[in-house]
């Protein structure tokens, strides 16, 4: 029966946990953030993601290259991601790849699709939001040639990603691109508030593309990339939370105050038992939501929609109530607690917001009833 | 690394018997069948009597029990579907003091009794010959069991009892009572007690109902004055009673997981329909909250599927049953609220029929929509984080058998 982990998804956490544990380790955070603003990844660390785990075609089908696994497994992975807040381009390249392997069936980007997969070229997806529109224009010029225009203000990755495809309205409906030279975009990096990942604005100025897939196909490719996406965010929500709780209850137990460790009084004890429930039901309903997306794709935009606000408020609940467990610690530079609150209030407004998706869920109520 | 699996996370026999209960129910159910909650109470009282005794006579009411005490000899997981398919219908899987007769005596009978208590009280149990009530709480000990003054001693061959026990749900209706007792009066605290299997009818056993602020006469006080029973009326061995009721109360939990979110499920649609009622689907802060109760079904949903499946799998649901049961707690107070929100003034003047459903702790299907049903089940919301552990023991537990923090002082 499903809804525990079985021993290979057991595996493959134990596998993502070790390697992050020393590629990536938490002690080092908040230097690498301070030391390179722009790009606070190894790149070793995405070569070895890539070309040892194979992780960018985790969930791409065997024939198309991948590993063939599910979106149980992707949950698995991009949790672990989310307790080290990884960084790296890792998501951006992954859900590039998504992107073609959904659109393109008949395998006529097979090869950037292959260095894709190996970590050669890293991608980025510019016009990516859950039911907003991209921003971005696509017509054809005399020449029957396709070009975008337009400003895709947060792109994962954005700045320096080799190869860039998007999602753009092309008048007769949303389609999907590959842009022809992403060397010519004019492409800046953001001041934000997440030092841990990078977002960029890219903007397409009559830009040449490539059309992948047809048109027919674009909205159910958006859609999945679109889950796939959101699915991911929130798997590293519930990671990042739970590292938070962990970092709570340790300090708790040691820190002692008036005699007596401060996790023994209720006032502390009850606030980190409130966001082991609120870890708890996210973790629960975001493998829930992954299980039932592999299911069902039907089904996405519900179990998707939840989870991604459930994840979304254990996250930023758990981080804040981790700051003040901690108490002045947790207010300085030094300690990554900020960091784990500033990736999960980026994370809440990325994807759709708490406040969209349950605007949303709203109306799937009353539509049912 | 790629795993089929079909839609439904249960393995085929499980979907299988659900077939065979589905078919019971659709034969045994009345045309148009809208679950217990759409019938007045007194119908109602009359439905479980005549619905148990064909659970009865068809092998339902304990599924798990092995054949030789009464019961059909299937598994746990058989026993699930079944009360997820019960739930689903809006009826009981039993009278309303079955949750102490069979799930809570009856299972700990099974892992701890002697064989001549299971070959006795397990078929009087089923056959309603004998109906149990819990004789647990007490005033000056709700939240810590431990501190249990009910004092029973050795006299000859028998127990006699003195003491007062509270918050007895249903006593009123019961035959028999399971009494933890001080049996040690000089051992510390939990070491001393034991769990006695005792007869109502007698004449040192007084019943007074309590009434509590709904109204209602739910609860009972019970006052023991030289109340008798054999030596072999005890559970387990002598002082070896907080492990009895430990057991016990593990088994009061048992199916939550899986049929409390299907409840809440129906009554987040009943409280949909109260919003469109009252005009509310396009108010941005009821959208806003009801999708938060929309969320809070599907996160127990969830959690549900998780301890259940860590249930089948083998694996004992130990504390982690605090944090659903803190976590539904407080979202029945949550929509209950939301509900008197919807309603506005017309909250405080509940019309229509109340809360039907007798069963606890969530209405049953079926329950009327109108402003009085929900105006009792928001008073009623306020029992779902005191009684079974109030909230704060449930944190106390999750933070320090959960978290691992160190006790606080106690």
């Amino acid at each position: 029966m499903f809804f525990e982990l079985d021993e290979d998804q057991e595996q493959l956490k134990d596998l993502m946990r070790s390697f992050l544990q020393q590629e990536s380790p938490e002690h080092t955070l908040v230097q690498r953030t301070e030391n390179s603003l722009e790009r606070p990844h190894d790149v070793r660390v995405f070569d070895r993601l890539c070309a040892e785990l194979e992780l960018v075609g985790l969930a791409i089908p065997e024939e198309r290259g991948g590993s063939g696994a599910g979106l149980v497994e992707l949950f698995v992975v991009f949790e672990e991601l989310g307790r080290v807040l990884y960084g790296g381009p890792l998501l951006s390249t992954m859900l590039a790849a998504e992107l073609i392997v959904t659109a393109d069936t008949e395998d006529d980007f097979a090869e950037l699709l292959g260095q894709l997969l190996a970590g050669a070229v890293r991608g980025a997806v510019a016009g990516l939001e859950w039911n907003r529109p991209s921003g971005l224009t696509a017509s054809q010029d005399e020449s029957g040639h396709w070009i975008v225009s337009g400003v895709s203000d947060y792109v994962f990755d954005g700045t320096d990603a080799d190869q860039v495809v998007l999602f753009a309205d092309s008048g007769d409906g949303v389609r999907c691109f590959l842009v022809d030279q992403p060397e010519a975009l004019e492409r800046s990096a953001r001041e934000q508030l997440d030092l841990t990942r990078p977002v960029g604005r890219i903007r397409f100025d009559a830009a040449p593309v490539t059309p992948i897939g047809s048109a027919a196909s674009a909205a159910g490719v958006r859609e999945r990339v679109v889950a796939v996406a959101t699915l991911c965010i929130t798997a590293e929500q519930v990671g990042a939370a739970r590292r938070c709780l962990e970092i709570s209850v340790e300090h708790a137990a040691s820190r002692t105050q008036f005699g007596r460790a401060i996790g023994s009084f209720q006032a502390v004890k009850h606030r980190c038992a409130d966001s082991a429930v609120l870890v708890e039901a996210a973790s629960a309903t975001g493998l829930h939501a992954a299980w039932a997306l592999q299911q069902d794709a039907g089904q996405q935009d519900p179990v998707v929609r939840s989870a991604k606000s459930v994840c979304s408020e254990a996250s930023v609940k758990v981080a804040a109530s981790t700051i003040q467990v901690l108490g002045g610690i947790g207010y300085t530079w030094e300690h990554p607690a900020h960091l784990f609150y500033r990736r999960a209030i980026t994370s809440r407004q990325t994807m759709g917001t708490t406040w969209q998706h349950r605007d949303d869920i709203a109306s799937q109520l009353f539509a049912r009833g | 690394m790629t795993s089929e699996r079909a839609a439904s996370p249960y393995p085929d026999s499980a979907e299988e018997f659900r077939q065979r209960v589905q078919e019971f129910l659709s034969a045994q159910l009345p045309a148009g069948w809208n679950g217990l909650g759409s019938i007045p109470t007194e119908e109602q009282v009359v439905f479980i009597d005549a619905w148990r005794a064909t659970l009865h006579r068809n092998n339902l009411l304990a599924v798990s029990w092995p054949e030789s005490y009464g019961g059909a000899g299937l598994t746990p997981l058989d026993q699930l579907v079944l009360a997820e398919e019960f739930t689903k219908a809006g009826v009981p899987q039993g009278g309303l003091n079955d949750n102490f007769s069979i799930q809570m005596l009856g299972s700990t009978l099974l892992k701890f009794g002697t064989e001549d208590q299971k070959q006795y009280y397990l078929p009087r149990i089923l056959s309603k010959d004998d109906v149990w009530c819990q004789g647990f709480s007490e005033p000056e000990a709700g939240s810590d069991l431990a501190g249990v003054r009910t004092r029973a001693h050795r006299d000859g061959d028998e127990w006699v009892i003195e003491g007062q026990k509270t918050w007895t749900s249903y006593g009123h209706l019961a035959t028999h009572i399971f009494v933890l007792c001080r049996t040690d009066p000089d051992a510390v605290r939990h070491r001393g007690l034991s769990l006695l299997l005792v007869k109502i009818d007698q004449p040192g056993v007084t019943l007074r109902p309590l009434k509590t602020l709904t109204g209602e006469e739910e609860f009972n006080e019970v006052f023991f004055d030289g109340a008798r029973c054999a030596v072999e009326s005890i559970v387990g061995e002598v002082n070896d009673g907080w492990r009895m009721a430990m057991t016990l109360l593990g088994f009061e939990r048992g199916e939550a997981a899986a049929t409390l979110p299907m409840k809440f499920g129906q009554d987040l649609e009943r409280l949909v329909q109260l919003a469109i009622r009252y005009d509310k689907a396009g108010d941005d802060t009821v959208r806003q909250r009801l999708a938060r109760s929309a969320e809070g079904v599907e996160q127990m949903r969830s959690m549900g599927m998780r301890a259940v499946s860590q249930w089948v799998n083998g694996h004992e649901i130990g504390a982690e049953s605090s944090i659903h049961k803190l976590f539904w707690s407080e979202w029945l107070q949550e929509t209950t609220e939301l509900a008197m929100d919807i309603m506005g003034i017309d909250g405080i003047i509940p019309t229509g029929d109340g809360l039907q459903g007798m069963s606890f702790p969530a209405a049953e299907a079926g329950t009327p929509n109108t402003s009085g049903a929900w105006a009792d089940y928001f008073l009623r919301a306020r029992a779902a984080t005191i009684y079974a552990g109030s909230s704060e023991i449930q944190r106390n537990i999750i933070g320090e058998r959960i978290l691992g923090l160190p006790k606080d002082a106690r």
